[in-house]
Parts: structure tokens; C-alpha cells; sequence
């Protein structure tokens, strides 16, 4: 599904990723762990088409696309979400319409009907129940004096609505207490499916108990320097980055 | 015809029209003959006038703007608001028709009718004195209202009070005068609508007072595009602990110019402002807004969000005045701009004035473009780059307009402000 060859990305001049190759099948769950500053969140921006990233070198196949070429919005009809690390305020538009307006763009693109207004709510009040934000949520300005874990758990329902086929999930875990986690965690396994992939970029090991990755890749100094199964991230769990930084330098 | 000729023959025009209307006593026909005397005294604003540095009095002074309406005059279309139950004051061209009955502990008054005890405040809150226009209202007050709310009376249904042009075209100026008295502990909720696009010159004066521990949630719309040239004078005083809000949704007109002055007059007052402004096209809005802190323990707290698009010029004076005495004021002021074209033009200004030393004072005024941030995680979700941009656009305007006290009114005029926002711009010559 997800092809990446070579990607060198630099932000304001600075070289961040210096050569990245990732293959994400259909159906897989990769997790992306690092130390802080390795260029997680880089990767995360690249994908999803965030200004400010210049791609130096290599390429990003994403379904036999071109990825880089897609403007944001089309990546994200094309089934691409990025879960925010940092989701952004909007005051003043609601929630509801914006996620409305989202769910219109992103089905048409698809050639499915835009649910009726009924249906709509239907479906965003069930999005809120899965990941126990109060209905209240969607009348209220986008992330608007929302606390951290509610603007996590709101990524994860906008997720849950827009059904993506690629699912990148940046920190979603950071800042979480154990119960938000456990939301958090439930979530994203009732996404998993033969037909989606789902990326999940963090710096610890604790949500990765919850959702069991098949893949794990260790990103340090902007290279992937070690990948395998999910007894990697308990190896780093156990010995830190560290060891893994030495490899990398 | 050069600009002095032009204000030379529109101050002998109005003076000799207030000289017409001399006859008569009371409340009204003094304040009219004080009117008169400050008119004289008073130079209409030219190029060099501060505060009319970015309004252009032009507008004002066109042949027919000093005619009198037609008193029979029909009013342009006054549309309901959805699920707002109110009852509705309706001036047509300045002359009240029809006002409601009130509930009990509410006197409404046309000041035609006004006896000398109700009129204590009439023209002392808004003073004529080096205000020409102010001025030439009272000079040329034929008739307005006084609204009375006694003491302690919470009035349950908010009360409207429409500004209307009559429907006809011939150009006339209308001056309308409103007086609102809330005596202690009286609570309201006032709509005024200024409704209308005809070329037709409204120079209102309002005239507020919120006594002791009263409550006036004030909103006021401006919707109409179009030709009209709209001069409001709003002088509001609150006295002790009494609470004024004001919550203002406005688009450009031909002219449309707001002078705004709130005293704070007693402690614990309060007050609060938030504007929403939409220019577009060649229209015009002007905002000078003046706060008074006279006394300590005040608080006020001021929201501007303007966008400007194709050719217009929005236009707002923000001072805030803390007098020597007024210690523990906490005043805020904050204006937020967008500008949509390379030709339009906002002239933000907050302008402090602080003369006491134990007070909180911000301010803040940018003008911008949309946060690329919001943008891209819009866009990231699947919106289109315009409808992304509108609905950020819009969504500045949107956060004051949600605060609005009566909901029903908030939500139309959300509407109504989208489509403004949303129509194609008007074919520019």
C-alpha cells in the first residue's frame, strides 16, 4: 500500500530524514519509535503533504500514486489521515460542520452519498461513543478548550468517521492518562482491517501493549536503523535508544 | 463642487431647518434649541479632523440628505427572526410608529410626549458640545422614544428597536433619537437593526444609561449593504456595578460610521463589547470607540474581528481612556483583521489613554491572513483549499457572533453573514 524509497526531507535547510525505505502492506500495523528529534514527526507531515517539508530525494508510492504529487486534501479523499500530535484550535467553526464538510469531501471523492443530516449525526454520535467524548463535543469550536486528551480522543473519532485507508497516528499516546490510553487503544483496533494500514509513530512502548504491532522500526538520526517484530520495542523499552543512537552515528 | 462650498451650503441648509423647528416647549424643544446653539458652535469634520481621518463626510453632505421623509412613509421590509419572541419599537425615516404595549414596570414614550420629570437624561448622556452631528440631531429631533424600565423590573421578552428607511427613493435625511433609562437592579435584552439600502442619510443618537446593579444586553445589526449612510451616536454611562453588553454584527454600506462612548461611571461596573464587521465591495465602516474608565474597579473587556474584502475599508478606533482616579481597572481591548484583497483596507488602531497606575490594560490589534496551521488541518481532512478558507474566514467572524445573548438572533445572523461572505464580489466599474 505504502511504498517509500530513499526519502530525504529537509526542513529550512536542514537535512531531517537522510534516506528512509518503508514498505506498509494492507492489513499491517507498523510502529515507528525513536528518540525525540529523530524526525517521527517528519515523516508523519511528509506523508499527510504539510508545507514547509522539501523532499530532496526518493519517492513515496502510496496504492501505485505518487503520493508527494496529491495535494493535502486530495491525499486525505484518497484515504490518507494523519492523526495531529498537536490537533489545532478553530474557534468558531463547529466541530459538527467541519467534520461534516469532511465527511462530504472525502465519500463524494469515493462516489458514496454524503449521509443526510440524520445520518450524519447518527454516525458522529456513535464515533463519540466509541471514543467517550460527550456528544457536547461536536457543538463546540474545533478542539476549542478541549484538553489534551480530548483533542486525541477527537482525532481518533474524526478517524473513526472518515475511515481511512492509511492511518498515521502521530504521539496519539503522549500525554495520556492509562484510561485515555485504553480508549485510545480500543479505537484504533476496531480499525484494524485486511484492507487498512496503520502507522503509528511513538516514542514510548506503552501503547504498543494495547495494540500489537507487526512491524517495529527504530528511526534515529533520521534513518531507520533497526527493524522487526514487536519484541523490538520491549528490547527498547528495556534498554532505552541509546544503544541504537551509537548504531546510527 | 469643492469640499468647503459643499459644507458651507449644508450647514446654512441645516441651520435654517433648525431655525424652522424652534417653536414649541419641553424636554424635546429644549433639547432642540441646545442643539441648535452647539450646531453653530460646532465646524463640521473636514480633512484634518483626527477622527474622521479615514471617513469621508462627502458621503454625507450630497444634495437631499438634510430633506425630511414623508412621515406616511411605509417601511422597507422588516423580517421576523425565527424563535425570537420580542416586541418591537418601529422607527420608519426617524419617526416612531407603532410602539408596543410593554409589561408592567416598562414605559415607552415617544418624546414628543415627554414630560419634564422622564427627561432628566435626555441630551445630558450625549452631549452635543464639539460633536456637529450629535448637534444637528437634536437640532432637527422632531420626535424619538424613551424606554423606561423601572426598578428592579427583569423584562422577560427582549424588545426591538428598528431603525427602518421607508421604502421610498427620493434622498432625505431621518435623525432619530432614543433615550433607554434602566433604573436600579432593571434588567433588558434590546435588538436594535438598522434596516435598509436606499440613499437615505439615518443620524441617530442613542442615548443609554445602566444604573445601579442593571443589566442591558445590547445587540445591534447592520446588514443592509447598499446606499444607505448610517451615523450612529451611542452614548451609554453605567453606574455601580451595573453590567453593559454590547454585541455588534455589521457589514459596510456606503457609509456606515458607529461612535460609540461608554462611560463607566460608577465601581463594578461592567462592560463587555465583541463586533463582528464584513466590508466587501466599495462599502464603507467606520468604528470610534471610546471607553471611559472614571472610577476604580471597573472592567471592560472589547472584541473586534473585521474582514475585509475586493475595494472596502473598514475602519476602527479603539481608545480606552483610565481617568487618574480610576485605580483597579482591569481593560482589555483586543481587534483581530483579515484581509481578503490587495485593495481593501483595515486601519486598526487601539489607542490608550492611562492615567492611574494600579490597572490592568491590554491590548492587541493584528491584521493578517489565515493561520496556515488551521488551513492545513483542514485541508488534511479532505476540504478543499477555498472551502477551507471560507470556513476559517468565516469562522473569525463566527466566534463573536455565537456569544450573541439571544440565540435565535445569533443564528440568523450567522446565516446571514455567510451569505454576505459567500456571494461573488459586485462588478467593479
Amino acid at each position: 500500500m505504502l511504498k517509500i524509497r530513499g526519502l530525504h526531507v529537509e526542513v529550512d535547510g536542514k537535512e531531517i530524514l537522510k534516506g528512509i525505505d518503508l514498505d506498509v502492506g494492507a492489513g499491517e500495523v507498523h510502529a515507528i519509535m525513536g528518540p525525540n528529534g529523530s524526525g517521527k514527526s517528519t515523516l508523519g507531515a511528509v506523508l499527510s503533504g504539510r508545507d514547509g517539508y522539501e523532499v530532496t530525494g526518493g519517492s513515496v508510492e502510496y496504492l501505485g500514486q505518487d503520493l508527494l504529487a496529491l495535494e493535502p486534501e486530495e491525499r486525505a479523499r484518497e484515504g490518507v489521515f494523519l492523526a495531529f500530535q498537536y490537533p489545532v484550535e478553530i474557534p468558531g467553526v463547529s466541530n459538527m460542520e467541519f467534520l461534516r464538510a469532511a465527511v462530504e469531501a472525502v465519500r463524494t471523492h469515493r462516489g458514496e452519498p454524503a449521509p443526510s443530516a440524520v445520518e450524519f449525526m447518527k454516525e458522529a454520535k456513535a464515533a463519540c461513543a466509541a471514543v467517550k467524548l460527550d456528544p457536547a463535543f461536536l457543538k463546540r469550536g474545533v478542539n476549542e478548550g478541549f484538553s489534551g486528551g480530548e483533542k486525541k480522543r477527537n482525532e481518533l473519532m474524526q478517524m473513526l468517521l472518515l475511515k481511512p485507508r492509511l492511518a498515521v497516528l502521530d504521539e496519539t499516546d503522549s500525554g495520556l492518562d492509562i484510561d485515555a490510553l485504553q480508549v485510545v487503544a480500543e479505537g484504533v483496533n476496531s480499525l484494524r482491517d485486511p484492507e487498512r494500514a496503520i502507522v503509528m509513530v511513538t516514542h514510548y512502548q506503552r501503547l504498543l501493549s494495547h495494540v500489537v504491532p507487526d512491524h517495529v522500526h527504530v528511526l534515529a538520526g533520521g534513518r531507520i536503523v533497526r527493524s522487526g517484530g514487536r519484541e523490538l520495542a520491549l528490547e527498547l523499552e528495556e534498554k532505552g535508544y541509546g544503544w541504537l543512537q551509537d548504531d546510527a552515528a | 463642487m469643492a469640499q468647503t462650498d459643499r459644507i458651507e451650503d449644508f450647514t446654512r441648509n441645516a441651520q435654517a431647518r433648525a431655525e424652522a423647528l424652534a417653536e414649541g416647549s419641553g424636554p424635546l424643544a429644549a433639547l432642540r434649541a441646545a442643539g441648535r446653539d452647539a450646531f453653530a458652535a460646532a465646524e463640521l469634520p473636514g480633512r484634518k479632523t483626527e477622527s474622521w481621518k479615514y471617513s469621508r463626510v462627502g458621503a454625507l453632505l450630497e444634495e437631499g440628505l438634510l430633506d425630511r421623509p414623508d412621515p406616511g412613509a411605509d417601511p422597507v421590509a422588516v423580517a421576523d427572526f425565527p424563535g425570537l419572541d420580542a416586541d418591537r419599537m418601529l422607527l420608519v425615516d426617524g419617526v416612531p410608529r407603532g410602539l408596543p404595549k410593554p409589561g408592567e414596570g416598562v414605559v415607552l414614550r415617544r418624546l414628543a410626549e415627554l414630560a419634564e420629570l422622564e427627561a432628566a437624561d435626555l441630551g445630558a448622556l450625549a452631549p452635543a458640545q464639539e460633536r456637529p452631528f450629535v448637534a444637528l440631531n437634536a437640532a432637527l429631533a422632531e420626535d424619538g422614544v424613551l424606554l423606561h424600565v423601572g426598578r428592579g423590573v427583569r423584562v422577560e421578552r427582549p424588545l426591538e428597536l428598528v431603525l427602518a428607511q421607508g421604502a421610498g427613493t427620493a434622498p432625505r435625511g431621518a435623525h432619530p433619537r432614543i433615550l433607554v433609562v434602566l433604573e436600579p437592579g432593571a434588567e433588558l435584552a434590546l435588538l436594535e437593526r438598522q434596516l435598509g439600502a436606499g440613499a437615505v442619510f439615518t443620524n441617530a443618537v442613542i442615548e443609554v444609561h445602566v444604573k445601579e446593579g442593571a443589566r442591558l444586553d445590547h445587540v445591534r445589526l447592520g446588514l443592509d449593504a447598499g446606499d444607505g449612510r448610517w451615523l450612529t451616536a451611542l452614548d451609554v454611562r453605567v453606574d455601580r456595578d451595573g453590567r453593559y453588553g454590547l454585541h455588534q454584527a455589521l457589514v459596510g454600506s456606503r457609509f456606515r460610521r458607529n461612535e460609540i462612548r461608554i462611560r463607566m461611571a460608577g465601581a463594578g461596573a461592567e462592560a463587555t463589547v465583541g463586533a463582528a464587521t464584513l466590508t466587501r465591495d466599495r462599502t464603507h465602516l467606520d468604528t470610534q470607540m471610546s471607553l471611559e474608565h472614571e472610577v476604580p474597579h471597573c472592567t471592560s473587556d472589547q472584541r473586534f474581528r473585521s474582514i475585509a474584502g475586493e475595494r472596502s475599508r473598514t475602519v476602527l478606533n479603539g481608545r480606552i481612556h483610565i481617568h487618574p482616579q480610576a485605580q483597579k481597572t482591569a481593560a482589555e481591548f483586543n481587534t483581530r483583521n483579515l484581509l481578503l484583497s490587495t485593495d481593501a483596507e483595515i486601519d486598526a488602531k487601539p489607542e490608550l489613554e492611562i492615567y492611574a497606575d494600579d490597572v490592568k490594560c491590554a491590548h492587541g490589534a493584528t491584521v493578517g491572513r489565515l493561520d496556515p496551521t488551521s488551513l492545513f488541518y483542514l485541508r488534511s481532512r479532505g476540504l478543499g483549499e477555498t472551502e477551507a478558507r471560507t470556513m476559517l474566514s468565516f469562522a473569525f467572524l463566527g466566534s463573536i457572533v455565537d456569544a450573541f445573548p439571544l440565540e435565535a438572533v445569533g443564528s440568523a445572523v450567522r446565516a446571514e453573514l455567510e451569505t454576505a461572505f459567500a456571494r461573488p464580489a459586485e462588478e467593479t466599474p
